[in-house]
C-alpha cells in the first residue's frame, strides 16, 4: 500500500483548505493537500455574492466593531464571540492578500476594492467580482497553492483518519481512478472539506458536499456543537428540475431584486417592513416557505423574484452569472422576466467544536477550518460571511498546525491491521450478498431529512425522521456496489452514504433538543426563542458508537465587547 | 419520451477497445444531460463512470462529448440535443481515457502550471493601487474578465483540430491562462510570459480554426486570447 509521510495534511481543497496549505507550507511544514474532486472544483466556485470584510472603502463608518455586532446579532449570539472578532479583525488583511495575489475584485473609480450591500450587513462591505466570487477567489487560491509547490493528491477520497494514541496520526483513504488504497501519516492534519447540504433533498451544495470531515471527526471522537442550525438559503432556482436548489444569490436582492408572490404583492412588507428584501436569511426563508404554504406560491413551487426593472446593461454587469445561470439552465432572460425562486438547503452552522485561537477540536493535532467548523455564525449565518471565513481560519489553522508538527517529537507507529480493516470495509460493498442500490438510499434519506428535518421543525417530524433514519442504517449494511474499484462513482456514493446517515441523526437528535426557535432552528411547536436556551450549545460526541449530547455554557462576552454591541 | 442514449464504455483492464453501448432513457421536461447519466447510472448500469460536482457550469468536472462535440452535461438540456430520439455521448478527446467517460485531466494541469498561473510581481506593498481598469483597452479588459471565466473544463483542448495534428500545441484553455497573466497589468514577469507563448507549439501554432470559441461554455474566446497574445509579442518585438 502507497505512504505518503507530511508534516501537515489538508483534508479538502476549498478555499479553506488552500488557504490553509498555503499557511502551513510558509511556516516551513511539509504539506499535502488531498481532494475528492479534480483540482480547481471545490463547492467554493458556487460562491456568488461576495467575501464580507470592513474595509469601508465605500462607507467609511463600517470597520470591524461594526462587522462584530452585525455577526453576533446575525447569530442570535450564539456565535463564539471569540471567532468573530478574530473573523472580523483578519477578514479585511486576508481579502487585501488575495488581491495582492491577482484575484482582480471589481473596483472603485480611484482603485480600491468595490463593496455591496448585503442582508444583515449595516454598510456596504461584500468585496466582489462580478457574482463569481467564490471563483475568482478559488482560482486564485488554486494558482497560488500550485505556485507554493505543495502537493496535490487528487481525486483522493478520505475515509478514516488514523489515531494512535489518542492523537491523529494520519489519514487513509483511496484514490479514484483506479481505487488502490493509500496512507498519509501526518503530525496535524486539519479538515477543511466543507458542508453537507447533500443530505436534503434541495440544497444549493455540489454533490461533493456529503459532509465528509464532520463524519471523520466524529468517527475519532471529536466534540460536536450547534448541529441543530442548518441555514436554508431563500433564493435557491426550483426549476427544472435538474437544478432544483441551486443558489440564486443574495446579490440580486442586494442589487434592488424584489420578491412577489403569485398575487403580485410584495410579501416582505408583512414579515420585515424595515428590511424588506435585505432582512436575514432566517426571515426571508420563512416568508417564503409560508408564502408558499399558504398557497400564495408561484407556478413550480417558488415564489417570484424580479429585477428586470434594472436596465439590460447593469444587471448584465452586476450579476453576469445569474443572467448566465438563468439563461443556459432555465432558457429565462432576467432582464426581461422574472426568477422563480424558493429555499434551499445552504449552510451548516454546526460542526466541529475547534479552540478558537488554534483551530484544534478537542483531538489532539485535528485541527479543521471553514464550514465543517461551527462557532463563528451561531445560529444564522450572513452572507459574504463564509468567504471571509474560510481565509481567516483556513489561515490560521494552517499556522497553528504547521507549529503543532513543529514542536511534535511524537514517533507514531501505524497500526497495520487497523488499516487492513479499514480496506476490508471499503471492499465488502462490492462482495455484499445485498441488493440495496445507493441511489435509492441516498434519495430516501434527503426525502426523509427534506420532510422532516427542514426549514419549520416539530418533535413528531424529528422523531419520525429518527425512526426513519435508523431503517436507512439497517439498509445501508445491504448496500451492493457492482463492478470493481476503478473509478466506480457508485462506491464513492455509498462512502459518503455511511458518513450522510451518521450526521442526519446527529441533526436531527441536537433538533430534538433544542425546544425553542432561534436562527435557522425553527420549531412549529417551541415557536419563541428562549432566553435560556441563548446561554447553551448542544454539545455531542461519539462514545462507544452512539451520540453522546450533553450542554454547554455560551462562553461570556467580556465587557468592552458588549458595549460594541449595546453600542 | 423513451430516448436512445449510446454512451461510450471502455475498461481498460477489461475490455481490448471501447464499446458504444445503448440504454433507453426516458426523457422528462428540463432534463439535462448530466440527469440522463445519473438515470443510466442508477437505473441500468451502476458502472458506469462519469465526473460531476456542481450541476451549474461553474465547476467544469462534467464535460463530455455531447454528439461529438464537447460540452458540459450539466448546461445541456437533452432535448437540444437529441436527433431522431437519440443521443451519444463520448469521452473527451486528447485526453486518455480512465474508464467510460472519465479522461485523464493530469497532462492538462501540469500545463496549466506550467504557464506559471499567478500573478508575478516583483514586491508586495499592502496598501497599493490594485487596480487595472485604466490600464488596458475595452477589449483587452473584456478578455481579461472573460480569461478569468475560464473552469478548466478542457471542451477546448478536446475539440481542438491543431492537437490532432500537433499534440504538443498548447491549445486554446492553456493560451486563455496565459493571457490572463500576460494582460494584467499587474504581472511583471511579461519576457518569461512571451518566452511561453512563443514557443515553437505556441500560440502561433494556431491555425485559427474558431472550434474553442464554439465549444467554449462560458464563452471566453480563446481565439480571441490568442489573436491578442499574438499581437503583443509582435508588438514586443518591433521594440
Amino acid at each position: 500500500m502507497e505512504l505518503f509521510k507530511y508534516d501537515v495534511l489538508v483534508i479538502g481543497a476549498g478555499g479553506a483548505g488552500l488557504r490553509a496549505a498555503i499557511a502551513a507550507k510558509e511556516e516551513g511544514a511539509s504539506v499535502a493537500i488531498i481532494s475528492k474532486s479534480p483540482p480547481g472544483k471545490a463547492h467554493t466556485v458556487m460562491a456568488e455574492g461576495g467575501i464580507a470584510a470592513a474595509l469601508g472603502n465605500l462607507d467609511s463608518a463600517d470597520n470591524w466593531e461594526v462587522h462584530f455586532r452585525d455577526t453576533l446579532k446575525g447569530g442570535k449570539f450564539l456565535n463564539d464571540w471569540r471567532m468573530v472578532k478574530l473573523h472580523t479583525q483578519d477578514a479585511p488583511v486576508r481579502v487585501l492578500e488575495l488581491e495582492q495575489w491577482g484575484a482582480g475584485f471589481d473596483h472603485t473609480p480611484d482603485g480600491k476594492i468595490l463593496q455591496r450591500p448585503f442582508g444583515g450587513h449595516s454598510y456596504r462591505r461584500l468585496c466582489h467580482k462580478g457574482d463569481k466570487t467564490g471563483l475568482v477567489m478559488l482560482q486564485t487560491l488554486q494558482k497560488k497553492a500550485i505556485a507554493s509547490e505543495i502537493d496535490f493528491h487528487s481525486e483522493c477520497l478520505i475515509t478514516h483518519l488514523v489515531v494512535e494514541d489518542g492523537s491523529v496520526a494520519g489519514a487513509f483513504g483511496f484514490y479514484k481512478d483506479d481505487g488502490r488504497c493509500v496512507v498519509f501519516q501526518a503530525k496535524a492534519v486539519v479538515l477543511a472539506t466543507g458542508g453537507l447540504g447533500e443530505i436534503w433533498q434541495v440544497n444549493s451544495n455540489s454533490y461533493d458536499c456529503t459532509g465528509d470531515g464532520y463524519a471523520l471527526a466524529y468517527a475519532v471522537g471529536a466534540a460536536f456543537i450547534d448541529m441543530e442550525f442548518v441555514q436554508f438559503h431563500p433564493t435557491g432556482m426550483v426549476w427544472p428540475m435538474g437544478v432544483r436548489g441551486m443558489l440564486v444569490t443574495e446579490a440580486v436582492r442586494g442589487e434592488g431584486g424584489i420578491l412577489k408572490n403569485k398575487h403580485g404583492e410584495r410579501f416582505m412588507e408583512k414579515y420585515d417592513p424595515e428590511r424588506m428584501e435585505l432582512s436575514t436569511r432566517d426571515i426571508v426563508s420563512k416568508a417564503i416557505y409560508s408564502e408558499i404554504k399558504n398557497g400564495n406560491g408561484s407556478e413550480h413551487g417558488g415564489v417570484y423574484l424580479d429585477i428586470s426593472h434594472k436596465s439590460v446593461d447593469e444587471v448584465k454587469q452586476k450579476l453576469p452569472a445569474m443572467y448566465e445561470q438563468f439563461m443556459d439552465l432555465a432558457d429565462i432572460d432576467i432582464t426581461k422576466h422574472t426568477m422563480e425562486v424558493g429555499p434551499t438547503c445552504h449552510y451548516m452552522m454546526g460542526g466541529i467544536k475547534v479552540d478558537p485561537a488554534t483551530e484544534q477540536s478537542t483531538v489532539d493535532g485535528l485541527f479543521a477550518a471553514g464550514e465543517v467548523v461551527a462557532g463563528a455564525h451561531g445560529a444564522t449565518r450572513l452572507g459574504g460571511n463564509s468567504l471571509s471565513d474560510l481565509l481567516v481560519f483556513g489561515n490560521r489553522a494552517g499556522v497553528t498546525a504547521a507549529d503543532f508538527a513543529r514542536l511534535d517529537s511524537r514517533t507514531h507507529r501505524l497500526n497495520r491491521d487497523k488499516i487492513k480493516q479499514y480496506e476490508a470495509e471499503l471492499v465488502a460493498y462490492f462482495d455484499s450478498p445485498g441488493t440495496v442500490n445507493p441511489y435509492v438510499l441516498h434519495h430516501d434519506l434527503q426525502r426523509t431529512m427534506q420532510e422532516n428535518v427542514g426549514i419549520v421543525r416539530n418533535e413528531a417530524g424529528l422523531k419520525l425522521a429518527q425512526i426513519e433514519l435508523d431503517r436507512l442504517k439497517l439498509r445501508l449494511q445491504h448496500v451492493k456496489v457492482q463492478g470493481n474499484r476503478k473509478f466506480n462513482p457508485a462506491w464513492h456514493k455509498a462512502v459518503a452514504l455511511k458518513f450522510m446517515l451518521n450526521l442526519a441523526e446527529l441533526i436531527t437528535r441536537a433538533a430534538i433538543e433544542r425546544t425553542e426557535s432561534r436562527g435557522a432552528h425553527t420549531r412549529d411547536d417551541y415557536p419563541v426563542m428562549v432566553d435560556e436556551w441563548g446561554k447553551k450549545h448542544i454539545v455531542i460526541t461519539n462514545v462507544h458508537g452512539e451520540p453522546h449530547i450533553t450542554t454547554s455554557p455560551v462562553e461570556p462576552m467580556p465587557n468592552e465587547l458588549k458595549k460594541l454591541i449595546t453600542g | 419520451m423513451e430516448i436512445q442514449a449510446h454512451i461510450y464504455r471502455y475498461h481498460p483492464e477489461k475490455d481490448e477497445q471501447g464499446q458504444v453501448k445503448s440504454y433507453s432513457v426516458k426523457m422528462e421536461p428540463g432534463m439535462s444531460v448530466l440527469e440522463l447519466l445519473h438515470q443510466v447510472h442508477a437505473k441500468h448500469d451502476g458502472t458506469l463512470a462519469y465526473r460531476y460536482s456542481c450541476r451549474g457550469a461553474i465547476c467544469g468536472t462534467c464535460a463530455v462529448k455531447i454528439n461529438d462535440v464537447a460540452g458540459l452535461a450539466c448546461k445541456t438540456q437533452v432535448a437540444d440535443v437529441v436527433v431522431d430520439g437519440a443521443i451519444k455521448l463520448e469521452p473527451l478527446t486528447h485526453l486518455g481515457v480512465v474508464k467510460d467517460l472519465v479522461v485523464d485531466q493530469r497532462p492538462f494541469w501540469d500545463a496549466v502550471k506550467a504557464t506559471m498561473p499567478w500573478l508575478n510581481r516583483e514586491k508586495d506593498i499592502a496598501d497599493e493601487k490594485m487596480t487595472y481598469e485604466d490600464k488596458l483597452n475595452k477589449h483587452q479588459l473584456d478578455q481579461l474578465s472573460r480569461s478569468s471565466d475560464c473552469i478548466k473544463c478542457a471542451s477546448c483542448y478536446s475539440d481542438c483540430p491543431k492537437v490532432d495534428e500537433m499534440p504538443e500545441f498548447i491549445g486554446p484553455a492553456i493560451s486563455v491562462q496565459v493571457y490572463k497573466q500576460m494582460f494584467d497589468p499587474r504581472d511583471t514577469a511579461l519576457n518569461t510570459r512571451i518566452e511561453y507563448a512563443n514557443a515553437e507549439c505556441g500560440v502561433f501554432a494556431c491555425d485559427k480554426h474558431a472550434t474553442c470559441v464554439k465549444v467554449c461554455p462560458k464563452d471566453c474566446r480563446p481565439l480571441r486570447a490568442i489573436t491578442f497574445i499574438q499581437n503583443k509579442i509582435k508588438e514586443q518585438q518591433a521594440v
